[in-house]
C-alpha cells in the first residue's frame, strides 16, 4: 500500500513539475542586466560584432590609402575634396541593407574626424538614397554615378558591394560573406581604393 | 462480491478522471485549424481587416504594427498568416517585415533525411517543437515576399528574395518534390526573372525566366522575352537542369542578330506592368480517423511496377497482431480538406475597361494536394510505427504496475486496479498526444494568375472581379520601371 502511495505522489509531483515548466515567460532585458547579451549570435545577418569586425578590417586601410593621402595633399593647396557616401550594393541572399547603411555611417564618422576630405552627410540625403535603392543595378555604372555625384557636388563616393555564398545542408546553413569597400572617382568612374574582407556565419545543430 | 463491484466502479471512475486529466494536460487546447477558423472565414468573405484583428488577438498584440513578444509554438505561423493578410490589404512593408521574420524562424520538414520519430512529430502535435513547414510553404514564403518587394518597387529586396527562393529550390528539394511542384517553382522563378529584368541584370533575368519556362510557365510574352534576353546576353543555359526545354528558343535567338540592352528596354520594359490576382485558399489539414486496414494500405506506394513498403516488416506484423486483438483499430491522421473555404480560380482583370487575358496561371492547391499525397505513405508509416510502440509500452506499463503492487503485498484486486490505472494513464496519454497536427499556412492562395501589359505613365483604373465580387483601384503607373499590382483581398 505504501508503494502505491509513493507511486501516486510521484505522479502528482511529475504533473506539477511539468505544468510548472510551461509557466516560464520571456522577458525583455538590456545589456547592463545581461552582460553576455551582445555575445549571442541571433541570425545569419550582421550584428554589432560583425559590423565592428568589418569596420576594423576596412577603415585603417582606407585612411592610410593613396587616395586618402591625395585628399590630404589636395586639402592643403585648394578646397578639400568632397566625398559622399553611396549605398552599398547588397548582392547577397540576406536582407542586410540596414546593417550596410550602419557600416557606412561608421565610415562617415571616421572620414569626418580623421581625414582631410569634406564629407556630404549621409543622413541629409535620404530621398536620394531611397531613390538609389529603388533603382536598377546599373545605378552603379560610372555614368549614373557621375550624375549622382554632380547632384551632390561630390568628387568621390565611398561605397562597396557585398556578395555571399550561401549553402544549406539538411537543417544547417552557412553564409560566407565577401565585402568590397571602394572609393570611386565620380568624374572618371575609376576605382581609387578597394579592400576585401570576409566573414562567415552559420546555423549549426 | 459487493465490495468487488464497488471497487470496480471506483476504479472506473478514477480511471476516467485520470484519463481525462491526461488528455487535457497533453492536448492542451484546440487544434490549429480551430484556432484560425474565424480569421479564415473572415478572409473568405473579403473581411481582411477583421481577419487581421482576429490574428492579432491570437498573437496577443493590439495592432499589425506590433510584433509578438514570444515567437514560440504557433506564433511564427500566425505571423505568416498575418503577413498574407497584410499583403492583401496593400500593406507591403509590414507584410515584408513579418515574412522576413518568419523566414528567419521557420524550420522546414526534410522528408528525405528525417527519421521516423521526426516524421511522427510532424504528423502529431508536439509541444516541445515548433511548426515545421513543408517544402511548398517555404517556397511560397519567398515567392510571396518577392511580390511585396516588387509591389513596393524595392528591387534590392526583391533580388534578395529571388536568391533565397533559388537557395530553397537548389538545396532543399529533391527530384520528387521538384516533379510535383512545377507550378510553384515556375511562379517563383518567373517573379525572380522579373526582379532581375527590372534591375537590368539581364543574364540573371534570362537564367530565372529560363527556369520558369523549364517548369512549364509558358506564354507568348515570356517566349519573346526569353529569345531577346538570349540575344542580349548570349546566355547559353548550360546551368539549367533541363536545358533541352529551352533549346528551341536558344536556336531561334542564335538565328537572329545580337540585341542591345536599350533595344530590349524599349521593346519589353516600357510601361511594363504585372497584375497578380490571388484567389481561393489552399486546402487545410484536419484530424481524421483512418481505419487501421486502410492506414496499412496508405503506408505503401506503387512506383512503376514495384510496390514500396515504408513500414518495417516488424512494425507491420505488430500492427496486424494488435489490430486482430482489437487494440489498434484506427490511426489518427491529418487529412487535407477544402470544407468552408473558397476554391478561387475564377477571376477577371480589366484595365481602363479593357479585359486582360491572364498569361500565366499557378494552381497552388493542386500542387499542394499532390505534394501531400507524395508524403502520405512515409508519414503514415511513421504514424503506425509510433502507435505500435505506444500500445506496446501501454501493455508493458500495465504489467509492471500490477507486478509492483503484487510485490508490495497488495491483494489481487489492488493489483488489478493499479495495473488498470497505469494502462489507462498510458492509453489516455496516447490518445491525447496522437492529436494530428493540423497546422499549415491556411491563408495561402489556391490560384494565382499573372497578366502582363504595357501601360502609359499616369493613373489607370484596374477592376478585378472574383466570383462576381469587385475590387476596383486607381493605380499610378510609371512607364520607366516595372509596375507590380497585387490583388489578393477577394478570394
Amino acid at each position: 500500500m505504501k508503494n502505491t502511495s509513493n507511486w501516486s505522489s510521484s505522479l502528482i509531483l511529475i504533473l506539477l513539475l511539468a505544468l510548472g515548466a510551461t509557466g516560464c515567460s520571456p522577458q525583455y532585458v538590456r545589456d547592463t542586466e545581461e552582460p553576455r547579451l551582445d555575445d549571442y549570435t541571433m541570425s545569419l545577418r550582421f550584428d554589432r560584432a560583425d559590423l565592428e569586425r568589418l569596420y576594423n578590417d576596412n577603415i585603417k586601410e582606407l585612411l592610410t590609402s593613396n587616395v586618402a593621402r591625395q585628399w590630404e595633399r589636395d586639402a592643403a593647396s585648394s578646397p578639400a575634396p568632397v566625398v559622399a557616401i553611396f549605398p552599398m550594393r547588397n548582392e547577397t541572399s540576406e536582407h542586410i541593407g540596414p546593417q550596410l547603411d550602419t557600416l557606412l555611417s561608421k565610415f562617415e564618422t571616421d572620414l569626418v574626424n580623421k581625414s582631410s576630405a569634406s564629407v556630404v552627410s549621409h543622413e541629409n540625403q535620404p530621398d536620394l538614397i531611397a531613390e538609389i535603392k529603388r533603382q536598377q543595378s546599373d545605378v552603379y555604372d560610372p555614368q549614373r554615378l557621375a550624375q549622382y555625384g554632380r547632384q551632390l557636388g561630390a568628387q568621390y563616393f565611398v561605397t562597396g558591394k557585398v556578395y555571399d555564398v550561401a549553402e544549406r545542408v539538411k537543417d544547417e546553413r552557412r553564409v560566407q560573406y565577401f565585402m568590397f569597400v571602394q572609393v570611386i572617382d565620380v568624374s572618371t568612374g575609376e576605382i581609387r581604393f578597394q579592400n576585401e574582407s570576409k566573414l562567415t556565419k552559420g546555423l549549426i545543430r | 462480491m459487493c465490495d468487488r463491484f464497488a471497487l470496480h466502479l471506483k476504479t472506473r471512475w478514477l480511471s476516467a478522471v485520470l484519463g481525462l486529466l491526461a488528455v487535457a494536460w497533453l492536448s492542451g487546447c484546440a487544434s490549429y485549424s480551430d484556432y484560425v477558423r474565424e480569421a479564415q472565414q473572415a478572409m473568405a468573405v473579403g473581411q481582411v481587416t477583421q481577419a487581421v484583428d482576429l490574428v492579432n488577438e491570437r498573437l496577443e498584440v493590439d495592432r499589425a504594427l506590433d510584433l509578438p513578444a514570444d515567437l514560440g509554438k504557433n506564433q511564427v505561423l500566425l505571423l505568416l498568416e498575418r503577413a498574407t493578410l497584410l499583403q492583401a490589404m496593400g500593406e507591403y512593408e509590414l507584410a515584408a517585415r513579418d515574412m522576413g521574420i518568419v523566414d528567419q524562424r521557420m524550420e522546414w520538414l526534410d522528408i528525405g533525411t528525417s527519421d521516423a520519430v521526426a516524421l511522427a512529430k510532424f504528423v502529431y502535435s508536439d509541444d516541445a517543437g515548433g511548426y515545421r513547414a513543408p517544402a511548398y510553404e517555404r517556397l511560397m514564403l519567398n515567392a510571396l515576399n518577392l511580390v511585396n518587394y516588387l509591389a513596393m518597387g524595392e528591387l534590392e529586396g526583391a533580388r534578395v528574395e529571388a536568391r533565397r527562393f533559388h537557395l530553397m529550390e537548389s538545396y532543399f528539394l529533391d527530384e520528387n518534390e521538384r516533379a510535383v511542384l512545377p507550378g510553384i517553382l515556375g511562379f517563383g522563378n518567373y517573379l525572380s526573372g522579373a526582379a532581375f529584368e527590372a534591375s537590368r541584370e539581364y543574364e540573371n533575368a534570362a537564367r530565372f525566366y529560363g527556369r520558369a519556362w523549364m517548369y512549364g510557365m509558358r506564354s507568348a510574352d515570356l517566349r519573346e522575352r526569353l529569345i531577346d534576353l538570349f540575344r542580349v546576353t548570349g546566355y547559353n543555359a548550360n546551368d539549367l537542369p533541363q536545358r533541352s526545354r529551352v533549346e528551341s528558343l536558344l536556336a531561334l535567338a542564335k538565328s537572329q542578330p545580337a540585341m542591345r540592352p536599350a533595344e530590349y528596354r524599349e521593346k519589353h520594359q516600357q510601361g511594363d506592368t504585372l497584375v497578380l490576382v490571388q484567389t481561393g485558399m489552399v486546402p487545410y489539414r484536419r484530424a481524421n480517423r483512418v481505419p487501421i486496414a486502410q492506414a496499412l494500405v496508405y503506408s505503401s506506394a506503387v512506383y512503376g511496377s514495384s510496390h514500396y513498403y515504408y513500414l518495417s516488416d516488424q512494425d507491420r506484423m505488430h500492427a496486424t497482431s494488435l489490430a486482430a486483438r482489437g487494440l489498434l483499430t484506427w490511426i489518427n491522421f491529418p487529412e487535407l480538406t477544402v470544407e468552408g473555404i473558397p476554391h478561387g480560380g475564377n477571376s477577371q482583370v480589366r484595365i481602363d475597361g479593357r479585359l486582360l487575358s491572364p498569361a500565366l496561371r499557378t494552381h497552388v492547391s493542386e500542387q499542394i494536394v499532390k505534394a501531400w499525397a507524395e508524403k502520405v505513405p512515409v508519414l503514415m508509416a511513421a504514424a503506425i510505427s509510433r502507435m505500435v510502440v505506444r500500445i506496446l509500452a501501454g501493455e508493458a506499463s500495465s504489467a509492471v504496475a500490477s507486478a509492483g503492487s503484487k510485490a508490495a503485498g497488495g491483494s489481487s484486486n489492488t493489483q488489478a486496479v493499479v495495473g488498470l490505472l497505469a494502462g489507462v494513464l498510458v492509453e489516455g496519454a496516447m490518445v491525447a498526444a496522437d492529436t494530428p497536427d493540423t497546422r499549415s499556412w491556411t491563408m495561402l492562395p489556391a490560384h494565382i494568375t499573372i497578366s502582363r501589359v504595357k501601360l502609359s505613365s499616369g493613373v489607370h483604373t484596374v477592376d478585378v472581379q472574383v466570383h462576381g465580387y469587385r475590387d476596383q483601384q486607381s493605380v499610378r503607373i510609371d512607364e520607366t520601371r516595372l509596375n507590380v499590382l497585387n490583388f489578393s483581398r477577394l478570394r
